[in-house]
């Protein structure tokens, strides 16, 4: 590892040495970037220091084993259907979109007579995720009714 | 589209001799592609299916991911194929569509490894137990692995694309919508951090 020192000292080729060990520089110019390497001992060791760590990558290798891709794909194209990336995509989607709701039409809920607010409540359904696991759009139409059968009632249990 | 790709029998992709099929350029192919014709298709995919595993194995680690990214980056491919405008830029295009779809699954899967606390782990290349010699080549290849799964993921990708498929600066920086200048520095950062993790793992 070069000090500040080196680096200043040996900064006119040390910028330009990633690009030489990455094949980059025109053939003079790599030239005269190892011409320098070889002179100067900072920048020789980042040379070194660069190649050295592309070399390491030579030893990691893909395994065999790769089904081969077409037959996958061809039945995919016969026969569309969401892949499950996009399956996920679509749920965290819907997911979000489900809790909007849920805040959204919770907050045009009347509050109930007994002072638990039915917005508050679907909210934070929405928000544990009940919502969205008991069902979606059927379960916040029944919920709606459950929360008005509560409020009738609460409302009937007060009457005289 | 695919309707009357779909009535072509499997044959077919056999009508292309072998020899005229590997100077047929990709964009000439993707302009078939585009058409619905499916042997061009087939002809893409067994021409690219094995650089586009490696460069997501190399990004994911992992061998089913890798096979289930290639597989949704081909169908990308297939679906975009009559906006594609040929440029002679098909390989850069391929592997954005490709990269975008792995640092999606980076993403996603540090959550998911955050949540649940587990490690990063890399497949082993070979189910086989290896002899002593391929051993040790395997231990350093998944220390290799391991160092690169910390990279964060465009660090990582460009230098997957240069290292492993020797895309240039200027290919990997309309792969990453970056300048070149941007993705020297990318790789300079990538290498530090690689000899940082693999220095890291030595001194253990």
């Amino acid at each position: 590892m070069t000090n500040g020192n080196e680096a200043w000292r040996a900064g006119h080729v040390l910028g330009e040495i990633q690009a030489c060990v990455d094949g980059e520089l025109p053939a003079a110019t790599a030239e005269r970037v190892r011409a320098h390497a070889a002179a100067c001992p900072a920048c020789a060791r980042a040379l070194a220091q660069a190649e050295a760590t592309w070399s390491a990558l030579a030893v990691y290798r893909v395994p065999e084993g790769a089904r081969p891709a077409w037959p996958r794909l061809r039945a995919r194209l016969r026969s569309p259907r969401r892949s499950p990336l996009s399956f996920a995509t679509g749920a965290a989607a819907a997911a979000v979109a489900g809790l909007l709701l849920g805040l959204v039409v919770g907050r045009a809920l009347p509050t109930g007579a007994t002072g638990a607010d039915p917005a508050e409540t679907l909210s934070s359904w929405a928000q544990d995720g009940s919502l969205l696991a008991a069902g979606g759009a059927a379960t916040l139409d029944s919920l709606f009714l459950a929360a008005g059968e509560a409020s009738a009632g609460e409302e009937k249990e007060v009457r005289p | 589209m695919l309707g009357r790709a779909a009535s072509e029998s499997e044959g077919e992709a056999g009508r292309l001799d072998q020899a005229v099929a590997d100077i047929v350029s990709d964009d000439a192919l993707m302009v078939r592609v585009g058409a619905g014709e499916e042997p061009a298709f087939r002809l893409l995919v067994e021409r690219w299916e094995q650089p586009l595993f490696g460069f997501l194995y190399r990004m994911t680690g992992s061998l089913e991911d890798a096979m289930d990214l290639r597989q949704e980056t081909f169908l990308r491919v297939f679906s975009g194929a009559a906006r594609y405008r040929p440029q002679g830029k098909f390989r850069a295009w391929l592997f954005r569509i490709a990269g975008n779809l792995a640092r999606g699954h980076l993403r996603r899967r540090r959550i998911v490894r955050w949540i649940r606390l587990d490690p990063a782990e890399h497949d082993a290349p070979s189910s086989d137990p290896p002899p002593d010699a391929a051993l040790e080549r395997e231990e350093l290849s998944r220390r290799v692995g391991k160092a690169l799964d910390r990279l964060p993921g465009r660090q990582r990708e460009a230098l997957v694309l240069k290292r492993f498929h020797d895309l240039s600066y200027r290919e990997i920086a309309e792969v990453l919508g970056a300048t070149e200048a941007a993705v020297e520095s990318l790789l300079i950062r990538a290498a530090a951090g690689l000899r940082r993790e693999l220095g890291e793992m030595e001194a253990r």
